[in-house]
């Protein structure tokens, strides 16, 4: 789902008179489609269609969504209070193997990206947080995407993405609680950290046969 | 004398009869007579709360620790208020979702306590929502077919 996430391209309104005017559209909203509109360069980008230039896109777009998603807050969120207890060392650690396995989890489907479409229509925001709803529409369906941000030092960084209604964190939050209940930490850190190794996202298109050959 | 020893057992009958009707309404209403103010009050705003009705109940994992009070309108989102039994711990990461009991049970507000270092303050509000997934709208689509 995440793929649609960040697959999208900008598209100003019709469909929804008033609620897709970019006049009302605030900072954290700008920073959403910023990066969405960077990412999608480099999807549409012929250069980087290339069947060998794809590990170096797919290193660029991972790059270019790290710099807009808080891993560490997301992995934080999603430990909910297991976080606290951890070691800085732990906790670094935890972040950086969640991030891969958010990154193998999602960077084939993005990659997969068709000339999907992103409107944005509202933003609510409260103090130093945000939540900016979207919709992509494929051609087929339109799904909500909503991104929740929160400021850290005049940038806006993304912490949680609801798709249709539930949120990616509370998503791996009772997961790792279920985990947790059974096993230590240890366990479940090894457990994220072998799984993020082993799904990584086979490289799409020409270039997997084209390997072959 | 006898006529009012009567009147006496009557009246005493009927006095315990309302009481215990009352205590009934009370318990069958679950309204909070007596008590009900040292609970802690919590809103949490919603896209949607379809189905969700004051006196539902309030669970962290499985277990109610309140029940929603009021449900109103901030613009075009629901404001859901509702109380928690002291001693609850609930923190500024806590997130609220809207479930269903089985696939046709009522609704009821399930929250993930989270772990960040601020405690939710009593009247404070949970900035993490899920509104759930719209079944009506899913099984629609599936009887009558998406446009494309």
């Amino acid at each position: 789902m995440l793929a649609i996430v960040l697959a999208g391209s900008l598209a100003s309104g019709g469909e929804f008179p008033g609620l897709t005017a970019p006049a009302w559209a605030g900072p954290p909203t700008d920073a959403v489609r910023k990066s969405v509109d960077e990412v999608i360069h480099i999807l549409e980008d012929p250069a980087w269609k290339k069947p060998e230039k794809k590990e170096e896109r797919r290193k660029l777009l991972e790059q270019t969504i790290a710099a807009r998603f808080n891993f560490t807050e997301m992995a934080k969120r999603s430990l909910a209070a297991e976080w606290a207890k951890r070691t800085p060392e732990e906790q670094n650690e935890f972040a950086a193997n969640f991030q891969t396995l958010l990154a193998n989890t999602y960077i084939g489907r993005i990659e997969a990206y068709s000339g999907e479409k992103v409107q944005y229509i509202k933003e609510l925001s409260d103090g130093e947080y945000a939540e900016t709803y979207t919709h992509v529409d494929t051609g087929k369906d339109v799904i909500d995407i909503n991104y929740r941000l929160q400021k850290n030092s005049d940038d806006w960084r993304v912490y949680d993405v609801v798709v249709e209604g539930t949120s990616l964190v509370q998503n791996y939050r009772e997961q790792f609680k279920r985990i947790l209940h059974k096993n230590s930490f240890a366990e479940l850190s090894r457990q994220l950290r072998e799984k993020s190794s082993n799904i990584k996202a086979p490289v799409p298109d020409g270039s997997g046969a084209a390997k072959g050959k | 004398m006898k006529d009012t020893k009567l009147e006496l057992i009557v009246g005493v009958f009927v006095l315990v009869g309302i009481a215990a009707l009352t205590y009934m309404a009370v318990k069958l209403g679950k309204l909070e007579v007596i008590g009900g103010g040292t609970n802690l009050e919590i809103h949490a705003e919603f896209d949607s709360v379809t189905g969700l009705k004051a006196g539902a109940t309030v669970e962290v994992a499985g277990v109610q620790v309140g029940q929603v009070k009021r449900i109103g309108l901030n613009g075009d989102r629901a404001v859901v208020s509702f109380t928690v039994t002291p001693g609850t711990k609930l923190y500024g990461d806590a997130i609220a979702s809207i479930k269903t009991r089985g696939l046709i049970g009522d609704k009821f507000v399930s929250i993930s306590p989270g772990g960040s270092q601020k405690e939710l303050a009593p009247g404070g509000k949970i900035r993490e929502t899920e509104s759930g997934l719209d079944f009506e709208k899913a099984i629609s689509e599936f009887i009558h077919g998406n446009v494309k």
